[in-house]
């Protein structure tokens, strides 16, 4: 361990870091009325999204630890989502938190950093053994912030399924990491294709290792047929941890899923995985869309669209799989990380006004959106911006995302699913409008109209989201050059 | 012994466990079961670790059992949690989220 080490992973250690002070600040006498758990907990992640802008900005890229962590342009991305994920989550969490009193605060945002400090790691590990670590110190802390309102049924019981089934998926990925061991000789990521090819192909035993560290990581992102605890997991949590948990562990987890392409590709053999992948990415897509027609709770629709974007997600991952070795493997691979980017923007968008439409009641029916057009004209065009964006319609971040990733599937020669994936995001776009007519066209009931709360860093946050939303749209090519993962 | 006879033997535990956790409706017992699959990893992954003479695969069975316990322990939580709000420990009374 050299301090080069240390300065290359701080993006890791800063929230963990920031996590202990939230914690030993709190153990101070007369500490726990005064706030001072929140702020401290915003400069831990603000100052953990400097240090990750700085580091992209000067380059500092490398391997730490003898090589089980790779610090790439790649890893500095997705860790820079994560904290600037983990930071708006932070923020919009004041105000949900100060309207409920049953939630230990200072636990709460120890929680967010250190599943924050978990989601850096994953998208940095280099290694099985960190790979491993990465996954678990995301879910721990992310299963107890889900069951944080302790005496709220909705809320533990979204905790326990997830603990129960992310306890399943953990188990599926340490068998998994367990096998590929045994059949390549290593743990090491960029070592395990090779020592598969060396020790010899005679036995499935790497191909079972690979498809069940896939259903591991493919549960973490909510894929068909791994995603029945999502609409209940994101329904039953604080609102600000679904905005959290449905963003960053998503760009964490697509981290590890775009290192690990090479060992699926030479473990199921390159043309199955793309099909597998291809297959999986079609069924998401539908099962996202149209399971999102029917839903009349906004943080169901929004677990349904969080599963459809993943499987926008996965169109691009078996193209990367499919085109291993030719240029279009970068191209898929700069698709996802894009993708990803305009996904932590328009989606912690649309929770930001599902946290500000909620008023303390617990209630985030859609028809009480009716009538926001007139009442708060801004907020209704913010969620339209939103809205536009998850839909995938022009000019916003959510177009040249999909545009993208369905680019790089057609280069890679996997048409059919580029096709039923443009099909998928037209039915996707229907669900979508609803909302928008609901909130200028609907006339709301009496007694049921959403109270829009004025909270200065709730509007910082959605200002921010739109911003965002737009430029990526407006100026993708300067974005996707940024993002370039030159190897 | 070659060391295939201990991925079967680590297979057969993994399946008891994933059996027992699609099976049974006690969640007290499913959390058990997903233990029982997490120890066939690890026995995995020891026995592969002595057939390559590496110390590798040991430690990351050293480090999945200290994560293991790190997540019962969190498991337990929010059983508690659970069981205060509804004294029942079935899988079936996790009910009030669907649609």
């Amino acid at each position: 361990m050299t301090p080069n080490d240390l300065a290359l992973v701080g993006p890791i250690l800063l929230p963990a870091l920031a996590a202990l002070l939230v914690i030993l600040v709190d153990l101070l006498p007369g500490s726990q009325r005064s706030g001072g758990s929140f702020l401290l907990a915003v400069l831990g992640a603000a100052v953990s999204l400097g240090y990750t802008i700085h580091a992209l900005m000067h380059d500092r890229e490398g391997l730490a630890f003898f090589g089980t962590m790779k610090i790439d342009r790649m890893a500095l991305l997705i860790t820079l989502f994560v904290h600037a994920s983990a930071l708006m989550s932070l923020l919009l969490s004041k105000v949900y938190l100060d309207r409920r009193s049953d939630v230990e605060q200072p636990e709460y945002h120890a929680f967010v950093l250190t599943s924050a400090a978990g989601m850096a790691m994953l998208a940095g590990a280099n290694d099985l053994v960190n790979v491993f670590l990465g996954i678990e110190l995301l879910s721990i802390p992310l299963y107890l912030l889900v069951a944080m309102r302790k005496h709220q049924s909705r809320s533990v019981e979204a905790g326990f399924k997830y603990l129960l089934l992310g306890a399943f998926a953990s188990a599926f990925m340490l068998f998994g990491a367990a096998l590929l061991y045994g059949s390549s000789g290593s743990t090491m990521l960029t070592a395990i294709p090779t020592g598969i090819a060396r020790i010899g192909n005679d036995t499935p035993l790497a191909a079972f290792g690979a498809s069940m560290l896939l259903v591991g990581l493919l549960f973490k992102v909510a894929a068909v047929p791994f995603h029945m605890w999502t609409p209940d997991v994101y329904e039953g949590a604080p609102t600000p941890v679904t905005a959290f948990m449905a963003t960053a562990t998503k760009a964490a987890t697509f981290a590890v899923l775009l290192r690990l392409a090479p060992t699926l590709g030479t473990a199921l053999g390159e043309e199955q995985a793309a099909n597998l992948l291809g297959g999986l990415a079609v069924l998401t897509m539908f099962v996202g869309n149209l399971g999102a027609l029917q839903q009349l709770n906004l943080k169901r629709l929004l677990a349904y669209s969080s599963i459809s974007h993943a499987g926008y997600l996965l169109v691009g991952l078996a193209a990367l799989v499919r085109a291993h070795g030719s240029s279009v493997e970068a191209e898929a691979a700069s698709s996802i990380v894009y993708y990803l980017g305009a996904y932590t923007a328009m989606s912690l968008g649309a929770f930001a006004v599902a946290v500000l439409i909620d008023g303390g009641k617990d209630r985030e029916a859609i028809s009480d959106l009716a009538g926001l057009g007139k009442r708060n004209p801004l907020l209704a065009a913010a969620m339209t911006v939103f809205a536009l964006a998850l839909a995938g319609v022009p000019p916003t971040a959510g177009f040249f995302a999909k545009y993208y990733v369905f680019l790089s599937a057609v280069d890679a020669g996997l048409i059919a699913v580029a096709v039923l994936g443009v099909l998928a995001s037209v039915i996707g776009l229907y669900y979508y409008l609803r909302i928008l007519l609901t909130m200028y066209v609907d006339e709301p009931k009496p007694g049921h109209e959403a109270t829009v709360s004025r909270d200065a860093m709730v509007a910082a946050v959605s200002l921010t989201a739109v911003a965002f939303v737009l430029l990526l749209g407006i100026v993708p090519k300067g974005f996707v050059e940024a993002m370039a993962l030159a190897h | 012994m070659s060391v295939f006879h201990y991925y079967v033997v680590a297979a057969i535990l993994f399946s008891i466990g994933a059996g027992g956790f699609l099976l049974r409706r006690n969640l007290l017992v499913m959390f058990m079961s997903v233990e029982l699959m997490l120890n066939a990893a690890n026995l995995c992954l020891v026995a592969a670790s002595s057939s390559f003479d590496l110390a590798r695969g040991s430690s990351f069975a050293l480090v999945s059992i200290a994560v293991a316990a790190a997540e019962v322990g969190v498991g337990l939580a929010i059983i508690i949690a659970w069981f205060r709000l509804r004294p029942s420990v079935d899988a079936g009374d996790l009910q009030e989220l669907r649609g």
